[in-house]
């Protein structure tokens, strides 16, 4: 049960990071899947802002939101001169360069990783196993209210029409790169956020977990769900919690748990492209 | 002075394995699609050769010539499963997301099946013969991956450039509606280019572990490098490609021994930014088609 909870929890903040990647690559149609690097931001600045400085946990995530915000507007800049399969490498080499640094600096624990001691939430009224599944939830629904106003008004129009028609945005006045930024911000702070959520979740982060292989597990879980669909990441964070679950059944030994996951989920996403090419929920092809 | 040689010839051969897997890559690339499953390709030449040569005790010579039927094969059953189901659907990050898929399979089938241990032929040999020249030191399976690397790569010129369907690839490459006009069957012509850069993927990776450590999750990297060769180059002229292979060998063994080995991939890709940002045609003749 306790196994389960924790597939849960790991879940949650996955589907968080899901569903920014999935505004920004489905609605506004950028191929950024680079959030595993403002992930990693934000969970390094909640280890190293908690266990070195001894600020308190909220604070420290904002401060990793505000540097993701930061290296997302630097990249904005970047941005705009790439497209298509050439922004998606690139966002790829953003993590890998993320990655690298963190994993040589001194700052960061480099290979060895930050532990995070599991005591930082204790000054809360609930009790210990509550605390990470209610933030979660809390946070989800604060993130998934956020994207579902935001597509509905002006600005998500214009969002959507970043990806169906540049150029007539273009011709009407409005700046495609300053929109292409705005959302890859918004993305970033989600992203940020929940690596906040992973540090505290795993209570020890290590380079190994933010590879580029990772923002490439996401793209296809956005894939699986559909593209700009909400409730089709959460089905495919959903779908990710189930697989391990049932290879847990399984009595599998444990150095093929992983490996046999990752192959499901390989089968899993061609299965899906295969008969239904919007993915589960979709309602827009893939660009 | 001694570590720059140094330094140059190693990148030299990294560079003539580069050169074989970028040269696969790019063939795809140019009939408009993405190879993700490249990498993993690659490694699993490698580990194919291994076990050959490991387990089956089949003679050095003939483990790469029993990959190049292994790459058909490979080459259309990723046709068939990844790239053809997909091919009307008009979306290029469909074909990206399930070669991605493929690789993934492969390199966990991998993982499964070696654990994530080092693998390399270099271990099954007797030790090669060394040579020095002014500082810098190599030995005679570094020669000859070299040469190796660079018939292939001459041999693969000449069929692209002289064959029937070398020349139909070009076609397609230089423009694909025109070219059905004309009466080409582009899905063949995609699978031709498939096979061969599944084969080119397959056989570098048996050069890659003559001299190399491997393991499973090598693959990403060396898609990457392929990737960033390819774009270097131009894609469209195959040599370029071979050239910004080279320079890329040499360019990450620099780093390598200046900065920090933990760098290499890193600067890999902030070149390929900056050919990205710069000079995205790159440095072909006929270039990259830009997207509006």
């Amino acid at each position: 049960m306790e196994y389960f909870v924790a597939l849960l929890e790991l879940s949650g903040i996955f589907v968080i990071l899901a569903i920014g990647v999935n505004y920004l690559v489905g609605n506004a149609g950028v191929m950024f899947v680079g959030q595993i690097a403002f992930f990693a931001v934000g969970a390094y600045a909640t280890a190293i802002m908690t266990t070195l400085f001894g600020l308190s946990p909220v604070i420290a995530s904002l401060a990793g939101a505000f540097i993701s915000v930061g290296i997302a507007a630097a990249f904005g800049l970047v941005m705009r001169r790439l497209s298509g399969q050439f922004l998606l490498i690139s966002s790829l080499g953003l993590c890998e360069i993320v990655r690298s640094l963190v994993n040589n600096a001194t700052f960061s624990g480099g290979a060895q990783g930050i532990t995070i001691p599991e005591s930082l939430f204790s000054n809360t009224l609930l009790p210990r196993p509550l605390q990470m599944p209610l933030l979660e939830l809390a946070l989800l629904a604060l993130e998934i209210l956020f994207f579902y106003r935001l597509d509905r008004s002006p600005k998500g129009r214009l969002v959507r029409a970043l990806r169906d028609d540049p150029i007539l945005l273009t011709s009407l006045g409005y700046s495609t790169t300053r929109i292409q930024g705005e959302v890859l911000i918004m993305s970033a702070v989600w992203a940020s956020i929940a690596g906040s959520l992973f540090a505290h979740y795993s209570q020890y982060i290590d380079p190994t977990s933010f590879t580029m292989i990772e923002s490439l597990m996401i793209l296809i879980v956005v894939m699986i769900g559909g593209v700009s669909s909400i409730g089709g990441s959460v089905l495919a964070g959903i779908i990710l919690i189930i697989l391990p679950g049932i290879l847990r059944l399984l009595y599998l030994p444990s150095s093929v748990v992983g490996p046999i996951h990752q192959i499901s989920f390989a089968l899993f996403v061609l299965v899906v492209l295969k008969f239904k090419p919007k993915g589960i929920l979709g309602r827009v092809t893939l660009p | 002075m001694t570590l720059f040689l140094q330094l140059i010839v190693n990148g030299l051969i990294a560079g003539s394995i580069y050169a074989l897997a970028s040269l696969g890559y790019a063939l795809t690339f140019s009939v408009n699609v993405n190879n993700f499953a490249h990498g993993a390709l690659i490694m699993s030449g490698g580990y194919l050769s291994y076990l050959f040569i490991r387990y089956l005790g089949v003679p050095i010579w003939i483990s790469p010539i029993l990959l190049v039927p292994i790459g058909f094969i490979v080459g259309l059953l990723i046709f068939q499963i990844a790239i053809k189901p997909f091919r009307a659907l008009s979306s290029w990050s469909a074909g990206i997301v399930t070669t991605l898929a493929l690789g993934i399979i492969i390199e966990n089938t991998v993982l499964m099946v070696h654990g994530s241990d080092l693998f390399s032929i270099r271990d099954l040999l007797p030790a090669p013969k060394i040579f020095h020249l002014l500082a810098a030191t190599f030995n005679i399976i570094q020669i000859t991956l070299i040469v190796i690397s660079l018939a292939i790569a001459f041999l693969l010129f000449g069929l692209i450039r002289n064959s029937g369907p070398g020349r139909r690839l070009r076609a397609v490459a230089d423009d694909r509606l025109a070219s059905e006009a004309m009466g080409i069957n582009t899905d063949a012509i995609v699978l031709y280019a498939l096979i061969l850069g599944t084969t080119l993927a397959l056989v570098s990776g048996f050069l890659l572990s003559l001299d190399y450590d491997q393991d499973a999750s090598i693959g990403t990297a060396l898609l990457i490098k392929a990737y960033t060769a390819t774009v270097i180059g131009g894609a469209y002229d195959l040599h370029r490609v071979v050239m910004a292979a080279f320079a890329l060998g040499i360019l990450e063994n620099l780093i390598a021994g200046y900065v920090s080995t933990q760098f290499t991939l890193a600067g890999v890709f902030l070149v390929l930014i900056a050919f990205l940002i710069l000079k995205k045609e790159g440095l072909g003749t006929l270039g990259l088609r830009r997207e509006v």
